[in-house]
């Protein structure tokens, strides 16, 4: 450290630190701002086919050669109110693909009962997977985009509810159980309602590693439903396939979320990995999904290395029905439905991640930045896999190889 | 002009060595607070935000530095976690809404001036810095 650098350093602990100029205090009740966001440019070596970020709730048909920012960009702020054992949180998220609305992914009241047991209520973000709380906060991962294969399968992000928590520790470990009740519409594109989501997850940990497992359940209700399958369904069951219309229809019926993940941070060593399942009713298909991560810290470097899978395990409903109408003219077309109830999806992923030295701005522990650079190679074997696939072009593609290229900017404040 | 920038190219020059000799670390309250001592564990359980709580059971206000070797040595020790590892555990805890960060200020005497004026906080300091207007709970060598 040179004398100039010392200086700097000097004067910049003297700066008013974040922690200082956004956490206010007035008499007992403690008030904060945070804010998170990324910068990102993503762009693959097909037309065809869009890349798809966020599953079926996505209003947009995925990214394709051309480019474009608005795949990995968002934003997000968090306010938070506390008195005592009380407070409120609201965080509002603006994501690119979904046209930068602002939407409440948190919003909830909640009370500290006692150390370790806490109660919420309001809209709260869902659960489902080991990053599922803080999902759009890329700074506090090493990829730009946590590994679609598994994230795409539960596409809803929040839902409208409660939880209990518990944490306690015990030994040097620290653990914590959770339980969620709550539903959630779902009116963008698919005109579902998720009722009666139950869900429970328990974590433990220490210093270095972290495991969970989580499960969830919910009912559904396909309220006027994608006019193409109530068609569907409604001309079966007038013309007696009322055995092959029960088999599609997924409305009042239950789907279920298996979740397990481990987290290991030894030192410089990063190693992650997490398993799902996911049983839905109706015509579309079971799925399971999987990725391990590896990272290794060289000072403000990580390189991560990933491999992620996907496949849709069977779609036994949609099997009955065709069996049960063979030789009638709704064979050929339910048979059509098969393609994309029976996708599967293979990627590596070779990221690069940069910490931005922010210290020579501020010792303050925040803001932080993080560059990150990243190409995945998406092998889809055959099938249509996780694309979207409205595209014009779709017809052409034949499930080979495709290539996707993204960098990221991230920060918190 | 020229001499309130030498006053402070000096005053740099002597943090800049303060800041680099290798020290004892001492856990601090205010000296009404009941707590006679504390154990690294829980220590680091208050400065990691998993509880608001003294082992006695008061109410716990950490008090963090931003920088410097004492925020160093403290959380080699007790937290475990390097400047990045913080960075990254917080910008997890805070986002998830599981806890806020503790407030932090710029230097021992900082830490001093605000466990003298409230019973609820605790803080870390170079040993060589507590007086009489706080009270050591733990040292750490």
């Amino acid at each position: 450290m040179n004398f100039k650098k010392a200086c700097a350093f000097t004067l910049a602990i003297s700066l008013p630190t974040y922690a200082n100029a956004y956490d206010y205090s007035v008499g007992d009740v403690e008030m904060s701002l945070h804010g998170f966001g990324s910068f990102g440019w993503t762009q693959t070596d097909n037309s065809d086919v869009g890349f798809v970020t966020s599953g079926i709730l996505s209003p947009y048909s995925g990214v394709d050669s051309s480019g474009t920012f608005d795949s990995d960009t968002g934003f997000g702020l968090q306010g938070r109110v506390a008195y005592d054992r009380f407070s409120i949180t609201a965080q509002v998220v603006s994501r690119g693909e979904q046209h930068y609305d602002p939407k409440f992914e948190w919003l909830y009241g909640a009370i500290e009962l006692y150390d370790g047991l806490t109660v919420r209520g309001g809209r709260l973000r869902l659960p489902v997977y080991m990053l599922s709380e803080s999902l759009e906060v890329g700074y506090s991962y090493n990829w730009v985009r946590p590994p679609i294969e598994v994230y795409n399968q539960v596409p809803i992000t929040n839902y409208d509810g409660g939880d209990i928590t518990y944490s306690n520790s015990i030994f040097d470990w620290d653990y914590s159980l959770q339980m969620f009740y709550g539903q959630r519409n779902i009116d963008e594109k698919n005109h579902l309602k998720l009722r009666d989501i139950l869900g429970l997850n328990g974590t433990i940990g220490n210093e270095y590693v972290t495991l969970r497992a989580g499960y969830a359940n919910t009912g559904m209700t396909v309220s006027i439903g994608d006019p193409r399958m109530s068609g569907l369904l409604s001309q079966l069951r007038s013309t007696g396939f009322d055995y092959a219309a029960d088999e599609l229809d997924a409305n009042d019926e239950n789907g279920d979320f298996y979740e397990v993940g481990f987290s290991l941070d030894y030192e410089d060593f990063l190693l992650s990995g997490e398993y799902t399942w996911l049983r839905v009713p109706g015509f579309r298909a079971n799925s399971e999904a999987w990725y391990i991560s590896t990272g290794y810290r060289i000072g403000n470097f990580t390189p991560s290395f990933t491999f992620s899978s996907f496949r849709n395990t069977d779609n036994k409903h949609l099997d009955n029905a065709i069996a049960s109408v063979a030789g009638t003219p709704f064979h050929a077309g339910l048979q059509g439905l098969l393609p994309s109830q029976s996708r599967k999806q293979e990627s590596i992923t070779l990221g690069l991640r940069y910490d931005i030295d922010t210290s020579s701005l501020t010792t303050a522990s925040i803001p932080m930045m993080a560059i990150k650079a990243e190409w995945q190679y998406i092998n889809p074997k055959g099938t249509m896999g996780l694309f979207d696939t409205t595209r014009s072009g779709a017809d052409n593609f034949t499930g080979s190889g495709v290539s996707v290229f993204s960098v990221a900017l991230d920060f918190v404040f | 002009m020229k001499k309130i920038i030498n006053q402070f190219g000096t005053l740099c020059f002597i943090s800049f060595f303060a800041s680099s000799s290798l020290a004892e670390i001492s856990i601090i309250v205010h000296p009404d607070n009941a707590i006679a001592s504390i154990d690294e564990k829980a220590a680091k359980k208050i400065f990691l935000g998993k509880s608001k709580k003294f082992p006695g059971g008061g109410k716990a206000q950490p008090i963090d530095q931003t920088g410097g070797a004492a925020k160093k040595a403290f959380h080699s020790t007790i937290t475990k976690k390097n400047a990045a590892k913080l960075k990254a555990y917080w910008s997890r805890m805070v986002f998830t809404g599981k806890a806020q960060p503790p407030k932090e200020v710029a230097d021992d005497a900082g830490v001093i001036s605000k466990i003298s004026g409230d019973p609820q906080a605790i803080g870390y300091v170079d040993s060589t810095s507590v007086d009489s207007s706080v009270k050591e709970i733990l040292k750490i060598p």
